[in-house]
């Protein structure tokens, strides 16, 4: 078994979990599992179903045809039943099947980037294909350290403050931003064989750090439109921080608008939010990150 | 009960939002005409990457077009189950099957389509503008047998298959899974009630000789260019460089193309331009 630190969680895991930081000799208790195993086609007493997944109770299955068969249990235990490489299932295991098993937890897991400087965190929001790794790898270019990719969850400490905690993922960047980032000296293996997706290994460790802002990222709607920073208000904040909790419409289906909601409002009490609408071309992501260190770093 | 999709099939630029803004002014039974950004027809989007996401639970930029295209019946099927009556869905993707046989758009979900034919030489003029590319780069690709629409995994779409423009044609017109009237583009310039009363009777659709005289003239090219102008078309791509409702004209490609450009597209399509009546 291999131990990792995922989430603030310390997973024990018999598949290797390519693409993220080496694996911890905690000797600390695992919490969560990860093992290969058999899996039926169906779950009894199915309380929620999709196309190719199931839910019952607190029992998840999901089927990526050609990938996997995955059941997530209790917020504890991960089994992968593999139909092709064990390699090609690693990204849908840290993604949807890490997302479902934080849910269980009843975890906040935001769908965000987080980056850090001077020890406070921003949190980098947004839908797939937004541009979070991008933007994060682009703000560590400039001098921030990385603390996660893709998947944010967020720790309420004893005093109220809300912590981000690294998803322990390497930077995941498509091609044309590996280059455009001059990132190719760290650029390591494909996310998958099929796809233009990579591993960049971001310079130092990351670290669970105190968020002191957060970045709703959105794609401008044509081309040369310029970037822009506005702060939001509490309610469109909270709005748009609901929409980006990772994988929002199944937490809903999962009955956990309630809780959401609570700490959602929580966070909004200690952070600020800002909504980013960044310009379509990759040409100018240089101007983003210039506008985002003046708004978001300099000003605290 | 589950609903029923009504495909509205075209090859892009085809006059496929125009037929579905006559839809819709046809079944919204009010005076004023439809707001084109707010058209109220029942609709879905099967092609949108977060759709795709929120029903499957799988990262789409993840996988490969064929694992997508594998997934894609089954959520044109959860799309159908969740629906109510019918529903209205707009599709630039050839009709074709995927591995193992299965039409990629599902078996079973749709009652009825129609496909919006235009003039290529039109189409091609259109799809240079609305792509923000050139014309030649524009025939080039209509004449591409694998033409593939939003092909990159880091775009709002998922990629749609179109073949060429003939291919396209003929995959929809001769499939027989479902059955599928066909509307030239040009037929709805020139007699437009004539031909929107033979599209709402192929599609059962109650429609009173007055309702559909109405929803054509809420749907003059003029009325929605000044809405366009006003308001914006949300469906607008990012990199176009015209007007969504831009010219809306039939024939304008013997000022535009060049005898080259025009001899590019009708030697290529020749079979099928002249089937319906183009050469």
């Amino acid at each position: 078994m291999l131990h990792y630190l995922i989430s603030g969680l310390v997973v024990a895991s018999e598949i290797t979990l390519t693409g993220v930081a080496d694996p911890e000799k905690t000797g600390l208790e695992p919490d969560v599992r990860i093992e290969r195993g058999r899996l039926p086609e169906t779950l009894d007493q199915v309380t929620l179903r999709g196309p190719n997944w199931m839910i019952s109770g607190d029992d998840f299955l999901l089927h990526i045809p050609g990938v996997a068969r995955m059941r997530v249990r209790s917020g504890r235990e991960i089994i992968v039943d593999v139909e092709n490489a064990e390699a090609d299932t690693v990204p849908f295991l840290l993604g949807t099947g890490f997302g479902v098993l934080l849910h269980q937890r009843g975890t906040l897991a935001l769908h965000a980037s987080a980056v850090a400087r001077d020890g406070r965190a921003i949190a980098i929001c947004g839908p797939s294909g937004m541009g979070k790794s991008t933007l994060s790898a682009a703000l560590c270019q400039a001098g921030c350290s990385f603390v996660s990719d893709d998947i944010s969850v967020v720790r309420f400490e004893a005093d109220g403050c809300p912590w981000v905690l690294p998803d322990s993922r390497q930077h995941r960047l498509w091609i044309d931003a590996v280059e455009r980032l001059s990132l190719s000296q760290r650029q390591g293996g494909a996310v998958r064989e099929t796809i233009e997706k990579y591993h960049v290994d971001p310079s130092g460790e990351s670290a669970a750090m105190p968020l002191s802002k957060i970045l709703v990222l959105r794609t401008a709607e044509s081309r040369g439109q310029e970037a822009v920073i506005e702060p939001l208000g509490l309610s469109d904040a909270a709005a748009l921080l609901r929409s980006d909790v990772y994988r929002s419409a199944l937490a809903s289906r999962m009955e956990l608008d309630a809780a959401l909601f609570g700490q959602i409002a929580r966070l909004l009490g200690h952070v600020s939010a800002y909504r980013l609408t960044r310009p379509q071309e990759i040409e100018k992501l240089e101007e983003v990150v210039t506008l985002v260190q003046k708004h978001l770093f300099e000003a605290c | 009960m589950a609903g029923a999709i009504i495909w509205l099939a075209s090859y892009p630029k085809s006059g496929n939002t125009w037929l579905r803004l006559l839809l819709a002014n046809l079944l919204s039974g009010k005076e004023e005409a439809v707001d084109i950004n707010e058209i109220g027809l029942p609709q879905r989007d099967i092609v949108n990457r977060d759709n795709f996401e929120e029903i499957t639970l799988i990262d789409s930029s993840l996988l490969s077009h064929d694992e997508v295209d594998a997934l894609r019946p089954r959520v044109v099927k959860e799309i159908t189950s969740k629906a109510d009556g019918d529903i209205y869905v707009k599709v630039h993707d050839a009709y074709r099957t995927i591995a193992g046989g299965e039409p990629l758009l599902g078996h079973g979900c749709a009652r009825a389509g129609c496909y919006v034919i235009r003039d290529p030489r039109d189409v091609a003029i259109s799809f240079a503008f609305h792509c923000g590319i050139s014309i030649e780069q524009a025939i080039k690709l209509m004449n591409s047998p694998q033409m593939v629409l939003d092909r990159r995994h880091n775009l709002p779409r998922l990629h749609q298959v179109a073949y060429d423009w003939s291919r396209h044609v003929e995959s929809w017109i001769e499939q027989n899974d479902v059955p599928v009237h066909v509307i030239r583009y040009e037929d709805l310039h020139e007699s437009p009630i004539a031909t929107m009363q033979a599209a709402a009777d192929f599609l059962g659709l109650a429609a009173s000789a007055d309702a559909i005289e109405h929803a054509v003239r809420c749907t003059d090219f003029s009325a929605l260019q000044r809405q366009e102008k006003v308001a914006g078309f949300r469906e607008r791509p990012m990199q176009s460089t015209a007007p969504f409702f831009r010219s809306g004209c039939a024939g304008i490609w013997r000022e535009v193309l060049n005898p080259e450009q025009q001899q590019a597209i009708t030697q290529t399509h020749h079979r099928v331009m002249s089937r319906f009546g183009y050469i």
